[in-house]
């Protein structure tokens, strides 16, 4: 990483990430987070209890997260001309582009990340025992194969995160506005929450949602692992294999294409 | 600047989780639950209140609930060996007691006759209410430090004007 790189990767998380803006997404994050464990149960389930309910309360911290962030940072700066003050340096608009989306990205997944840890070391300390009642009572995995499960929650948040950011960057490229990408942003996510929530879960479209999309990612992988690897057999349900690629590949391909677009769209805007 | 951003982003921790403890606050309850085994668990008994009710047991009277941690018990261990973090006595079918564990973690609930053999037929039912107090404390603990470091900022800023 070269100096001038560094350097703007220091000066963006500065500049972006000042007084209140990560202390609010900390208070969020940690409100939502720890707010609705059911640890006390006794039959606690990583899916149920804890994978389903996060992926469906997070989401509204993702998509404000992430409009706040990347509108401030690339909408704004565009609004208050500070991103011209930024190329009147020697630097290209690739560096700015990559510093910029590198520095946010990378910092909101460090702060969702961290939540997610703080979780499961909770879980572990305080509920060592728990299981995975999948189907009836049958109990299909041992507490060891925990991390595999909690790494596929890791591997989704960052699938969501990427996502959200590519999306909310592209926004706010495309109309140069804070608020109006903010605002186009919110209403595409919810709008397709509320849609992905009206036509049930036996839909490819349904995985098009930011918590059903993730949650039903973790339980298909989760399947596919157990069966794989372990003497056990956990089925699906309605989870289809299409079901799981609608939602893995609206994350991941939807994300790519979104960054592209937007780096694309860096390199023509014309900031006058 | 830097120390004001610690400060602050320690002070947000606290208040979160001070707001979270209160949110957290909501009544658990298992509902009635019964066995022919003398026990129950394990649960997750946080230092808040805690209600048993002993709703039905064979025999009825002169009975002993112990609260045992799950790393000194399990099912197939004699009773003798467990570790008991409460021990109430003398209660009875219907009897309804309130009591507070001092550590977080899992805790298995026995009923016990006078000689010290688990019950028959049991039915009891627990409920947690209130506040959490290490939740609580912690979350007190970080918003002092957090003013600490606000003071102690603002006064070295004064102090280098």
């Amino acid at each position: 990483m070269t100096g001038k790189f560094r350097e703007l990767i220091a000066w963006e998380l500065e500049e972006n990430w000042d007084f209140p803006v990560l202390e609010l997404i900390l208070a969020i994050t940690i409100i939502q987070v720890l707010s609705l464990v059911t640890l006390a149960r006794d039959d606690a389930d990583l899916l149920a209890n804890i994978s389903r309910p996060l992926w469906s309360s997070m989401v509204f911290v993702f998509a404000i997260s992430a409009a706040v962030v990347f509108g401030r940072s690339f909408g704004e700066s565009i609004e208050r001309r500070k991103l011209v003050v930024l190329l009147s340096y020697p630097v290209s608009r690739v560096q700015v582009f990559v510093a910029k989306f590198l520095s946010n990205f990378l910092a909101t997944l460090c702060l969702f990340g961290s939540a997610l840890f703080v979780e499961g070391i909770l879980l572990y300390m305080f509920k060592p025992n728990v299981y995975w009642l999948m189907f009836g009572d049958t109990w299909i995995m041992e507490v060891g194969n925990a991390p595999f499960i909690w790494g596929l929650m890791f591997f989704t948040l960052l699938l969501v995160v990427f996502f959200a950011s590519s999306l909310m960057t592209f926004l706010s490229l495309m109309v140069k506005r804070f608020g109006l990408s903010v605002l186009i942003f919110l209403i595409y996510l919810f709008g397709m929450e509320y849609w992905a929530g009206a036509v049930g879960n036996r839909v490819p479209q349904a995985y098009l949602s930011l918590s059903l999309g993730p949650e039903s990612i973790v339980r298909y992988l989760t399947a596919w692992y157990v069966n794989t690897f372990t003497e056990n057999y956990m089925g699906t349900g309605a989870l289809t294999v299409g079901f799981f690629l609608t939602g893995f590949c609206y994350l991941l391909m939807g994300g790519l294409v979104f960054l592209l677009a937007s780096l694309i769209l860096s390199q023509r805007i014309d900031l006058d | 600047m830097k120390l004001f951003r610690i400060g602050m982003v320690v002070l947000v921790i606290g208040i979160s989780f001070l707001i979270t403890t209160h949110l957290r606050a909501r009544v658990l309850d298992t509902g009635t639950i019964g066995n022919y085994l003398g026990f129950f668990g394990p649960f997750l008994f946080e230092p808040r209140e805690t209600t048993l009710v002993l709703r039905e047991a064979e025999p009825p009277q002169n009975l002993t609930v112990a609260i045992v941690s799950q790393n000194s018990w399990n099912p197939e261990r004699t009773i003798r060996e467990a570790d008991t973090a409460l021990l109430l006595v003398g209660l009875s079918q219907a009897d309804a007691v309130v009591f507070k564990i001092g550590t977080r973690g899992l805790y298995w609930v026995l009923v016990m006759t006078e000689t010290g053999e688990l019950t028959g037929d049991t039915e009891l039912s627990v409920e947690q209410k209130g506040l959490s107090e290490d939740l609580l404390w912690f979350s007190y603990t970080l918003i002092i430090v957090g003013i600490t470091i606000l003071i102690f900022q603002r006064l070295r800023g004064l102090k280098h004007s």
